[in-house]
């Protein structure tokens, strides 16, 4: 790995790299791994493998609603930013084959929403 | 861009029975209008507003209307959706509660990778200090910020870096304290499992500013995530030359390490904390001499919180004005809760100082429980107190909560309702500073379990009106005569039950009763004979062969011979046996 | 790589055969005519699989021997493989079956030995193993070396320590006393000081209790006082198989899924009285599945 210099932070372009606009992200904290997003993680993964299209699942830490874990940020170009709660391993598959696939946004699991 | 049809989010659970349904009503309404192509309606579980009655927004418009009824369903559709216009009278009025300093990253970045960090303006204010600042820049910036420690005590974070400065020692040390003992409490630990980067560079800085070599992060072993995450993130910026030495090309040289705890609560406090990094027994020692002066190893030694660490960053980035803005008078920036018991939504929250108690519990926790009525918070753990009701409209700061006899603590805040005992309450936090007691001083370690022993008869019913004023007296002696901070705030939780709650505790003395129904050995168990089917299965489950009679005259427990075990209670099939 | 075996048999002829046997299938075979003998050899060679006769010089020797070596922290994870021929004839003071506290051995199978079923069965359990006794033992030594030039290692040695063995074994404390030179108390201090250091094996499964401010109000005293009397054991107790151990625990940081347990390294939560017997009976019937499945193999 390449050491970082004073210099390379001072030539820093802003925002360098745009990065992918479409992603899922699971939050893998002990509270949402004890809630079942380790498994979630996985399902996610695996479906979108199995159905061969092309998105990456990332980690993320604790987003404070505990009540709500496991949570699921879902990120597709041109529709809203979603957070799932209270994922199951049949909603993560759901979200996949509905609101991935399917461009179908999913009632009655929704905990936030982002505006911009 | 905005691809998706315009969609309706409704929320419209958990409020009430006149406003159930509505979201299936705004759909038939699209439906009847034929908009469906262009509209959706969907249910939403939350959508982070609470005590707003039905809560409905607008993409991509991003309307929000507050409190809807079933007659502002057309009036919505009719205008907002077909003509595009906002209606002022529904519009909710946006207040911003939550306020992510300490928390910026954490449920953003992927913990486990530098780069996300780095994208996010991560390191940048350590290559800020390093180009721009002298240790004495760094320290007068922490000094306009006003940051105190958010451990619990408060003590400005500032002074505690210019005392380890000022000593002319070679070898000096910063530690990272977190060993979060707290039952009821996660803050540090999700900081380190979500963001563990901003911890380093704070402990960076701090080392830049203090002139130390060495640092060690004292994690607590029942936190393995944390522990591999922050393992993970070491090893990352010793690649990056962000950590080791000659640190991004300068002549500055710091490393850092991990230390585990090993499930000893008083290890929390510094001198017992150094002695344990010795690899010693977690003994406190008395201060003066601070461990500023005198700490690991004998050198100056700044200890400071994981939260404490992870606002230096964002701090010396943006300077300490803008933090001096959030926050009140004498408390800025902000405060991190984990926020749980009796509430709604238990989560993680962090508010600017000066957030009211009941905006925390109402507008971001979504209210207490089965809308129950709340009955106290207590912040602060072992070390703190209770809050009554009336109370929750105080503003949260440093000296506000010691005003009420509580402290700001590390940031656990529990809500209670009326269902728990205080009694109950004051025992079970006494029982954890006995258990967790090192033993070396004797007010701690004698005057706890005299408390204990007193709060366990009160709690059996036997009494007597002189030990309220002994359990004063004894917390009294506790507080002053302590050797650390552990036995000094041990009392604390019992004084402030016993000075909101005494009638509680009178009523468990003089009238053997426990109102909250959590005491058991003041249950009375009694058979409801009109519910009673005389199946027997009370009686023939009774331990004690307390329950007297028969199918024919049926059933009544004898009083005398009953040792409250609540098998009866939990038996019956007919909620006859009543307690 | 080859393997070693330790024959503990007193019968000559079924050692000679069985060494033959074994060896002409790569193993390395060493051999110990009594029980005593055999120990110290486990000990010496820290072989890879131990066979075992039943009846030596006196009746219950194997199951005396199977017991002393898995008391033993440095040997005790070697598997036993039970020989015996005296099922059907004695009546011995405990129950001819593997995988219980007075016969704590892998398998038992019976004399006559069918020559392939033997073979199928020391493969299962030296593959299941690899060459894991050989390796912890050096981990040790590296590990204080790795340490012990350090400032305040102590305890960062009994954590690892502790992870590696479930628990502090005494003769393992003794010998830290030779390699960092220093005294035995300060060690014990230290151990007895902390509520995380164990002195006794753990039970297979660990189930947690939290007792966490959250959890305390929502139910965790009920959830304690259950499990205390589905286990029939108290706070700190390991059942009498070995099976579980219960302690209750400050605060697993889970309090937004209060009450909570933990089992082992899961954790399960928003528990409600009932949701117990459940999920503990899902381990115990997966312990007797697996101890028949040896049995059958």
């Amino acid at each position: 790995m390449n050491k970082l210099s004073l210099q390379s932070f001072k030539n820093k372009p802003a925002k360098a790299s745009k990065t992918n606009p479409n992603f899922i992200k699971v939050g893998l904290s002990t509270c949402g791994i004890a809630a079942g997003a380790d498994t979630v993680f996985d399902i996610l993964k695996n479906e979108l493998a199995k159905k061969e299209f092309d998105l990456p699942v990332l980690r993320s830490g604790c987003a404070g609603m505990c009540y709500a874990e496991p949570l699921v940020e879902v990120n597709i170009e041109g529709m809203p930013r979603v957070l799932y709660g209270k994922v199951t391993e049949e909603i993560a598959l759901k979200i996949v084959r509905k609101h991935i696939l399917g461009k179908q946004i999913l009632n009655d699991y929704i905990f936030s929403i982002k505006d911009e | 861009m905005w691809e998706y049809r315009k969609l309706i989010l409704v929320k419209d659970t958990n409020t009430g029975k006149e406003t159930s349904g509505i979201a299936d009503k705004f759909m038939f309404g699209i439906r009847e209008r034929a908009l469906e192509e262009k509209v959706e309606v969907i249910r939403a579980a939350s959508l982070e507003i609470y005590n707003q009655g039905v809560v409905v927004k607008i993409l991509p418009d991003n309307i929000t209307y507050a409190n809807v009824t079933k007659d502002d369903i057309d009036l919505i559709i009719h205008r907002t959706i077909e003509k595009g216009e906002k209606i002022e009278a529904l519009l909710y009025q946006k207040t911003e509660k939550q306020c992510r300093v300490v928390l910026r990253n954490c449920g953003v970045i992927d913990p486990e990778n530098i780069e996300d960090y780095l994208a996010r303006d991560g390191y940048a204010a350590l290559a800020k200090i390093l180009s721009d600042y002298s240790p004495e820049d760094v320290i007068e910036q922490m000094k306009e910020s006003g940051l105190r420690g958010r451990g619990g005590g408060g003590f400005p974070t500032w002074m505690k870096w210019n005392f380890a400065k000022a000593q002319k020692e070679v070898v000096k040390y910063i530690i990272c304290n977190a060993d979060e003992g707290d039952p009821g409490a996660y803050m540090d630990r999700s900081i380190l499992e979500g963001d563990p980067h901003s911890v380093l560079e704070g402990m960076i800085i701090a080392g830049y500013a203090v002139g130390a070599q060495k640092g060690y992060l004292y994690i607590r072993a029942e936190y393995p995530l944390a522990i591999e995450r922050v393992m993970l993130a070491l090893q990352q910026a010793r690649d990056k030359g962000l950590l080791g030495k000659n640190i991004l090309g300068t002549d500055f040289t710091f490393d850092l390490d991990v230390r585990l705890g090993a499930g000893a609560f008083v290890c929390g406090e510094e001198t017992a904390l150094i002695a344990s990094i010795e690899g010693k027994r977690g003994c406190p020692s008395p201060r003066p001499p601070y461990p500023s002066v005198n700490g690991l190893w004998g050198k100056p030694t700044v200890i400071n919180n994981v939260e404490t660490l992870a606002n230096i960053a964002p701090i010396l980035l943006k300077g300490g004005k803008w933090f001096a803005s959030i926050g009140t008078e004498k408390s800025k920036g902000t405060k991190v809760f984990a926020l749980t018991g009796k509430v709604s939504n238990s989560s993680l929250i962090e508010v600017p100082m000066g957030t009211t108690l009941r905006e925390i519990v109402y507008n971001i926790g979504g209210g207490v429980l089965n809308n129950r009525k709340i009955k106290a918070v207590q912040t602060g753990g072992p070390s703190g107190g209770v809050i009554p009701e009336h109370l929750l409209d105080t503003s949260i700061d440093y000296e506000n909560l010691q005003k009420l006899g509580s402290i700001m603590g590390s940031g656990g805040m529990i809500v209670m309702d009326e269902d728990d005992c205080m009694v109950d309450i004051a025992k079970f936090y006494l029982q954890f500073c006995v258990d967790e007691s090192c033993g070396k001083c004797a007010p701690c370690r004698v005057g706890g379990k005299q408390m204990l022993n007193i709060l366990t008869t009160i709690s059996e019913g036997k009494g007597a009106m002189e030990d309220v004023a002994r359990l004063k007296r004894i917390s009294r002696a506790m507080q002053k005569a302590s050797l650390c901070g552990l036995g000094q705030t041990a009392p604390n939780p019992v004084v402030s039950t016993l000075n909101y709650f005494e009638q509680e505790y009178l009523e468990h003395i003089q009238n053997k009763r426990c109102l909250a129904q959590k005491c058991s050995s003041l249950f009375v168990y009694e058979i409801i004979q009109d519910k009673c089917k005389r199946c027997t299965l009370c009686q023939r489950n009774c331990p004690v062969e307390a329950i007297d009679g028969n199918r024919d005259i049926g059933f009544t427990i004898n009083q005398d011979k009953c040792i409250k075990c609540g098998k009866c209670f939990e038996v019956c099939k007919f909620e006859a046996v009543a307690r | 790589m080859q393997h070693t075996i330790l024959l503990i048999d007193d019968d000559p002829d079924f050692v000679e055969a069985t060494q033959l046997l074994l060896e002409a299938n790569d193993y390395r075979i060493i051999t110990a005519g009594n029980g005593q003998e055999g120990f110290q050899k486990v000990k010496k060679e820290s072989p890879n699989l131990i066979i075992l006769d039943m009846m030596m010089t006196y009746k219950t020797e194997g199951a005396e021997t199977a017991k002393a070596i898995t008391m033993d922290a440095a040997v005790k994870d070697i598997p036993i493989i039970m020989i015996t021929g005296a099922r059907k004839e004695f009546s011995f003071p405990f129950e001819l079956k593997p995988n219980q506290p007075g016969l704590p051995v892998k398998v038992i199978l019976e004399k006559p030995v069918d020559p392939e079923n033997l073979l199928k069965t020391v493969a299962l359990y030296i593959e299941k193993r690899g060459d894991e006794p050989v390796k912890k033992q050096i981990d040790v030594k590296n590990l204080i070396n790795k340490w012990k030039n350090k400032e305040g290692n102590l305890i960062m040695i009994l954590h690892e320590l502790q992870n590696h063995y479930g628990y502090i074994p005494r003769d393992v404390a003794f010998n830290l006393t030779r390699d960092l030179e220093i005294p035995l108390a300060r060690i014990y201090e230290v151990i007895s000081f902390y509520h995380y250091f164990q002195l006794e094996p753990p039970g297979k499964h660990i189930i947690s209790v939290c007792m966490g401010t959250a959890c305390y109000l929502k139910g965790a005293p009920q959830l304690f006082k259950e499990i205390k009397d589905i286990l029939n054991i108290e706070e700190g107790e390991t059942t009498k198989d070995g099976l579980f151990q219960l302690k209750g625990v400050r605060c697993l940081g889970c309090c937004g899924l209060a009450p909570v347990i933990m089992i082992d390294d899961k954790i399960y939560g928003n528990l409600k009285s009932g949701d117990l017997m459940e999920i503990i009976s899902k381990y115990s019937n997966e312990a007797e599945t697996t101890a028949k499945g040896g049995a059958v193999k």
